[in-house]
């Protein structure tokens, strides 16, 4: 493109750069955002419509824009949705507009308006079910959404900011600012976040007065001023969503996404001074490039010195229209007609209305009173417009002219309030300036001075807000409500709502016909105000269309509920630093290091980080882990048991608290002993299991699952501060304060008490099946426990984890070697233990087999719901163990069990198998109806993976069921 | 808004011998002894400004690598009947951040004047790992539970690179 002349505007700076839209390079001034850049390029088609693939070209000038979304940047990496109003062009950017196939003006996708009354509102509903929805499925996917997904989600990260405050303003225009100044000197702690990277709002283009001085006088000392106390002002920072108290704001200064900040603000109170939305006016092909808000024309002169187009016609209802004109006339553009809905003698009883519109007359504007756009003419650009008179039935008249500038009064800001549910409970933020409908310059100062006192005074600061500034500026615009212009029915097909997602007048009038009544029905019928517009430019144009065509008062009819984020920003910005590896905190072992170096594969086992197999014993974790399960029947091996939680439960009252959660009395345990206990839900069903230990009359040590530390911890204290302040017991969660390494497998003995050295050889000899002994080892505590989980001789060393590594290693060193989770599921199923997906909240202990621990009538947490008589059905299911038929088959956890009287009726699951180096051949525990008997041939039905295998159900103890083994 | 993030020290502290006190009621434990933390989030240092006994939640006191008065103090809390003392060592690990930037560092996560609004000291979640932090002369004191501390240093460390890069300067 060639060089054009320099533009002077309040945001661009004389240095020129170049940035790409389409694969074509254009020039660009340093400040200019894509849109201005390409405005003043001549560009006027930026974008395609999602359903109909229509031309279209900018609306607005900010936050509103729903048009022209750009891809920025290449894939893989490119950023989908980003608004061009928002974006400031760096030198060599990449831009692409979306939603066209093969080129922006060429698309293909276009030609679906041939057929555009099979999309109208409702389509996905009615239009697309013969044959059937699926038969068209793929290609309305492959034709719907905006943008593309990036191939690669690697964004830089997100620096995140968690923020207190007593005030949060949102907004820094002139009620914005009067309202932080006011609670500032108040003695309120302020945070101010304003969207665009200046602050002033309208100030920018205003030449009103305060306190006697330029407008830009006061900007000038009034953010000096929230400087000198202390308040903080975080500019290009858009508050995108009321997260229940707490307002996310996000910072991308230049919109460029990536290097960017994400504010978690927690105030006490919040003003919300966000401003106010223009409207449109809706006519026939409003949608033509070229058609656009008045007030985004002027700020793109202001700010960019760009013309939106030479020759204009103006479309407004309101009394500021005229004043616009001069402006844009001053500017150079030609005002070829200036169209007011309201009647002459409406617009003449304003004197200074009245005046300039002679004088606009005079120079040659053709100003026309209760007239309206009807039509634009033009495809990828306006070429005329189209006015009517509103009485009268006389004929149109075409008016030449490349941009049609409408104005339809304005909207506030208020979407961030709506995601708080102000718009449900009526509460939320206080609203000042045009927000609330203050337009006028000295109404919007006094506004926000109001609402930042009194929030100051409701976050408890006492000091006085100081007096109000006194403005002057334009008058506020008298406004005759008018959203839409008369068309035939014919036409308002052609009248677009919302631009975004092509709704029409005609679709909000097939909804309502169609019963859909509430705001918020129509809106999911149709996708009014859906994506990423959120209403800001269709929601209070629809409640108006929608209230004319039921016939009531636009107050009846309410704009539909926008959802957070204000704003498009990516998901990077939303996840934050949980990404990648991040996705979730890990804990680690202080023996993981170890694991990692030394061909440990590590898996999440809940938060815990725990080795499932490693390399050296197999290529793969079928063969490693047979071979370690195979290591440890014969030789020994050892295990990182330090993810099981454990809690150290003190105090005189101790036992009896653990009498009160443990389904078997701990009371009854002596010191030095350890008892396998399980606890009970509410409602009877297992909980967890694990160890109780004895370490003195007061104090005992409750081992839980891996994953279930917390939550048991959780369920203890509960319980204890339920039992009244009283009873004397401590719970302390000390999983990380013992690491613990399980020694298994016939050599266990002599090969630990070779390990542990000559102090401890007589204790390891001594030590009964789930007996411990404590002690010292390397000059710290030391515990040795003798309980199995493997079927075998097993000991379980408890130790700092200070010392975890030099242990581990010395008994690698004598000889045993390490086994992961795989293995250690062989081992378990093999001797019918529980594995962990028996446990799942759905099984008793008559279930699991442990009727034993029931007889024992101690009162517990849900003992008494134990008596249920749904609980002792034959259709509960009960452990069992099973075998392939043939011996030789695999079935796999999860596999459905059918009997051959019942195909399609399953009687349970297999809750997990494994492959049985001892007995060469698959082994399973499965969940089974108690009418089936052991014995019983059952089919695992497996169809996703593998099939169908006959099995047998046995007893779940596969292995030597008398437990000689561990008796050592 | 574009001067860089003041800087900040991350310091991973040697591990030492730690104690725990759970009391059994709350909140009059400790009123007759006068070396004891009795309001919650109250820190007692000693003369090198090195925490000593810190009531990090209601009625739960930790004594970083006790000195034998720590020690006795505690054991005859126990043993008045006041609570339980739990010997800790290994359970907790000990960090120190300090320089101007600690505490936007930590605003990656929390709001820590809010967090330790009239205390000294709270047991709180930072980068999503359960930790007590405690407000020193220099910085912040912060014993992350020592499973999650891998995890927490690392995500620490990647937010101070962050703030450091002059386009992340707010």
């Amino acid at each position: 493109m060639s060089a054009r002349a320099l533009r002077q505007g309040t945001r661009v700076e004389p240095e020129r750069l170049s940035f790409y839209f389409d694969g074509l390079r254009y020039d660009a001034q340093v400040g200019d955002t894509a849109a201005a850049a390409l405005l003043a390029n001549g560009v006027r088609l930026m974008g395609r419509s999602v359903k109909y693939r229509r031309a279209r070209g900018l609306l607005g000038a900010g936050a509103e824009e729903p048009n022209a979304l750009f891809n920025v940047g290449e894939q893989p990496r490119l950023i989908p949705n980003v608004q061009a109003t928002q974006l400031v062009l760096r030198d060599g950017m990449r831009l692409a507009s979306q939603n066209r196939w093969p080129s922006l003006r060429w698309d293909v996708a276009s030609l679906l308006r041939a057929g555009g009354g099979l999309f109208s509102a409702g389509f996905y509903y009615k239009t697309f079910i013969w044959p059937s929805w699926r038969s068209y499925e793929s290609i309305i996917r492959r034709l719907a959404g905006l943008g593309a997904a990036p191939q690669d989600c690697a964004l830089p990260p997100v620096a995140l900011e968690y923020v207190g405050c007593d005030v949060l303003v949102a907004g820094a225009g002139p009620a914005g600012l009067a309202a932080a100044c006011a609670a500032a000197r108040a003695g309120a702690r302020v945070v101010v976040c304003e969207s665009e990277p200046l602050c002033g709002g309208e100030l920018e283009f205003e030449c009103g007065r305060i306190d006697g001085a330029p407008a830009a006088t006061w900007l000038a000392t009034t953010l000096a001023e929230l400087r000198a106390l202390g308040a903080r002002i975080l500019t290009s920072t858009t508050v995108i969503t009321d997260n229940g108290g707490e307002y996310i704001a996000h910072a991308e200064p230049g919109g460029v996404p990536g290097h960017n900040t994400v504010y978690r603000i927690r105030p006490r109170t919040m003003v919300l001074a966000a401003g106010a939305l223009e409207q449109p006016i809706v006519f026939c092909n409003n949608d033509r490039p070229g058609v656009m808000l008045l007030g985004a024309a002027e700020r793109y002169f202001a700010r960019y010195g760009t013309q939106v187009g030479r020759e204009l016609v103006l479309f407004a209802n309101h009394d500021r229209v005229y004043a616009s004109a001069q402006r844009l006339a001053a500017g150079g553009m030609s005002v070829c007609a200036i169209i007011d809905t309201r009647e002459a003698a409406e617009i003449a009883v304003d004197g200074t209305v009245r005046a300039l519109r002679e004088s606009l007359i005079a120079s040659g504007v053709q100003c026309l009173a209760e007239h309206a756009v009807i039509d634009a003419d033009g495809g990828h650009a306006v070429r005329a417009a189209h006015i009517a008179p509103l009485r009268g039935g006389a004929t149109s008249r075409r008016i030449r002219c490349d941009a049609i500038l409408t104005s339809g009064g304005w909207s506030g800001a208020l979407q961030t309030g709506f995601h708080g549910g102000a718009a449900v409970r009526g509460a939320g933020a206080l609203r000042a300036g045009s927000a609330s409908g203050s337009l006028e310059l000295g109404a919007a100062l006094a506004d926000g001075h109001a609402a930042g006192a009194r929030a100051a005074r409701d976050a408890g600061a006492s000091g006085t807000a100081g007096v109000p500034p006194q403005g002057v500026g334009d008058t506020a615009p008298r406004v005759r409500a008018f959203a839409r212009s008369p068309a035939p029915r014919s036409g308002e097909k052609r009248q677009f709502i919302d631009l975004q997602n092509d709704v029409t007048a005609a679709d909000l009038r097939i909804a309502l016909e169609e019963g859909f009544i509430d705001i918020e029905h129509v809106k999911r019928y149709t996708t009014l105000g859906i994506g990423t517009e959120q209403g800001r430019s269709s929601a209070a144009v629809g409640a108006a269309v929608l209230a004319e065509f039921k016939g009531e008062v636009r107050s009846n009819v309410n704009a539909s509920r926008s959802r957070p984020p204000y704003q498009p920003v990516t998901l990077r910005s939303i996840a934050g630093f949980h990404v990648g590896e991040a996705v979730m905190v890990s804990r680690r072992t202080a023996l993981h290091d170890w694991h990692a170096s030394h061909g440990g594969v590590l898996e999440p086992m809940g938060l815990w980080m725990r080795p499932r197999y490693y390399r050296a014993n197999g290529a793969n974790p079928f063969d490693a882990s047979i071979a370690e399960a195979r290591q440890v029947r014969s030789i020994g091996g050892i295990a990182d048991g330090s993810t099981l939680g454990k809690l150290e439960i003190a105090g005189p009252d101790a036992a009896a608290l653990l009498d009160s959660l443990y389904l078997s009395k701990a009371s009854v345990i002596r010191v030095g002993r350890s008892k396998y206990m399980i606890n009970l839900r509410e409602d009877g069903m297992v909980l967890d299991d694990g160890l109780v230990l004895r370490l003195a009359d007061d104090r005992f040590l409750a081992t839980t699952g891996s994953g279930h530390g917390t939550h048991m911890l959780s369920h203890f204290e509960h319980y204890r501060a339920l039992s009244g302040r009283g009873r004397r017991v401590t719970v302390t969660d000390m999983t990380e304060a013992w690491s613990v390494i399980v020694v298994a497998g016939p050599q266990s003995r002599p090969r630990l008490a070779r390990v542990l050295g000559t102090s401890w050889q007589a204790a390891l000899g001594k030590l009964a099946h789930m007996d411990f002994a404590d002690g010292t080892y390397a000059d710290q505590p030391f515990r040795v426990l003798r309980a199995s989980f493997s079927g075998e001789l097993a000991f379980e060393l408890h130790c700092r984890p200070s010392i975890a590594v030099p242990l581990w290693e010395a008994l690698v060193a004598a000889g045993l070697a390490p086994y992961g989770l795989e293995a250690i599921d062989i081992l378990r199923v093999e001797k019918g233990y529980l594995v962990g997906s028996e446990l799942n909240g759905q099984t008793t202990p008559f279930d699991l087999g442990m009727s034993a621990l029931v007889k024992q009538n101690n009162t517990c947490v849900g003992s008494a719901l134990l008596d249920r008589p749904a609980f002792h059905e034959a259709t509960r299911p009960r452990l069992v163990g099973l075998r392939a038929c043939d011996g030789r088959s695999q079935f796999l956890g999860g596999a459905q069990l059918t009997g051959a009287d019942a195909p399609n009726y399953p009687c349970g699951y297999v809750t997990s198998s494994v492959f049985s180096p001892t007995l060469g051949q698959w082994l399973g525990l499965a969940l089974l109806a108690r009418n089936q008997p052991e014995g019983a041939e059952l089919t695992a039905r497996d169809p996703l993976r593998g099939g169908n295998t006959p099995v047998r159900v046995v007893s779940p103890v596969h292995f030597d069921p008398c437990s000689e083994r561990m008796k050592g | 808004m574009k001067t860089p993030s003041p800087g900040c020290l991350i310091e991973h502290r040697p591990q030492r011998r730690v104690l725990e006190f759970a009391a059994f009621s709350w909140p009059r434990v400790g009123e007759e002894w006068p070396d004891w933390p009795t309001a919650a989030g109250a820190v007692i240092r000693d003369g090198e400004d090195s925490a000593c006994l810190l009531q990090f939640a209601p009625g739960r006191v930790l004594a970083p690598n006790p000195s034998a008065a720590t020690e006795t103090l505690l054991d005859a809390a126990a043993s008045q009947g006041a609570g339980t003392r739990i010997d800790a060592t290994g359970k907790w690990e000990h960090f120190f951040m300090g320089g101007p930037g600690a505490g936007r560092l930590l605003a990656c996560s929390v709001e820590v004047n809010a967090v330790l609004y009239k205390r000294d000291c709270a047991a709180t979640t930072l980068f999503d790992c359960p930790a007590i932090v405690a407000r020193c002369r220099d910085g912040f004191e912060l014993w992350v539970q020592s499973s999650y501390a891998r995890d927490f240093l690392t995500t620490a460390e990647n937010f101070r690179a962050l703030l450091q890069r002059p386009d992340y300067c707010r």
